[in-house]
């Protein structure tokens, strides 16, 4: 798949709280930074998952008991995925930027090519020659 | 701030890493691998002894200049709302220096910052910071107490972040980010000392 095609996508699995899916479009880096962001709204509400999610990158086990909540507490967020691609722009051989708007507003993603296709990326974001 | 003082900001920091564990803003760099390795160091210890930076580092700048604005929007959205505390205002004109450190070092070692809007607050186009932006802002907006925690919060992050970020940078970066955290320390404090006074 291109990255114009894995945009819409990766919003609409998120957005289901299909993280299994979620991951399989992303490097691991940017993997956990999405559940780190997106999980920070219940590690202010709830310790017991606050505690696991620090722990993410140590222990498998809380990484799924993560993965488990945090998909319920997506679902439940009800959040529409209203993107329109704008273009894409190579920012060297193997790296891209989708220019998209959500909601209105300009959003980018980046993407690096890897051995298994090209994975969002969010330390992608500057050219390379 | 003496230096009694700022040991004590240091102990305090990290038994509040403890407490605070997960972090915010800064977790987004892979903080974690920073733990243990806090206080003692010196930034010459840390540095490259060459002035290069690997492709890697390059990414981990341009992103840290991304990262830095939220902080930043986060302490002037706050200090709109709650106008007689003037830690976020305070705050807000250092977190801009960040921003230009950050930008200076992308400058000076060619790592492009086109398509990175720093004027626009509140609006960022990774969608990552934009949530965390969002969830700031929306605990912040509960009560002063709240708001005040966010920004201890997003200090104490801040903080761990240069720290694990700085490891393997050259040495002209590495006494930035010192000069950075220093500030963030120092940010910390007024955070404690006002949370301290609200509570």
């Amino acid at each position: 798949m291109e990255p114009k095609e894995i945009t819409p996508l990766y919003y609409n699995l998120l957005y289901s709280g299909d993280l299994v899916g979620v991951k399989e479009l992303m490097t691991v880096d940017s993997y956990i930074m999405i559940l780190e962001s997106f999980g920070l709204r219940l590690s202010f509400e709830d310790e017991y998952f606050k505690s696991l999610l620090k722990e993410i990158k140590e222990s498998k086990d809380s990484l799924k008991k993560v993965e488990k909540i945090l998909s319920k507490d997506l679902l439940a967020r009800d959040n529409k995925s209203n993107i329109e691609i704008i273009n894409t722009v190579m920012n060297g051989e193997k790296r891209q930027t989708v220019n998209y708007k959500e909601e209105d507003k300009l959003k980018k993603l980046y993407f690096s090519k890897e051995e298994n296709g090209w994975k969002i990326n969010y330390y992608a974001g500057r050219k390379v020659d | 701030m003496n230096h009694n003082r700022h040991q004590n900001n240091r102990r305090n920091f990290l038994s509040k890493m403890l407490i605070t564990g997960v972090s915010g803003v800064a977790l987004l760099t892979g903080t974690a691998n920073a733990r243990g390795r806090k206080g003692g160091n010196t930034g010459g210890s840390r540095s490259n002894t060459t002035s290069a930076m690997t492709e890697e580092q390059k990414d981990k700048l341009f992103f840290i200049y991304q990262e830095e604005k939220v902080a930043r929007d986060v302490y002037i959205t706050l200090g709109k709302k709650y106008t007689n505390e003037n830690t976020f205002a305070s705050i807000q004109l250092s977190e801009q220096r960040h921003i230009d450190s950050a930008r200076g070092l992308c400058e000076k070692y060619g790592v492009s910052t086109e398509g990175v809007d720093e004027d626009s607050v509140g609006n960022f186009v990774l969608q990552p910071l934009q949530e965390l932006y969002n969830t700031c802002i929306a605990k912040g907006k509960k009560s002063l107490l709240d708001a005040l925690e966010v920004g201890e919060l997003v200090e104490v992050t801040d903080i761990e972040d240069l720290e694990h970020s700085m490891v393997g940078m050259p040495s002209d970066v590495v006494n930035v980010f010192e000069n950075l955290k220093e500030g963030s320390l120092s940010h910390l404090d007024a955070f404690q000392s006002a949370i301290s006074r609200a509570s």
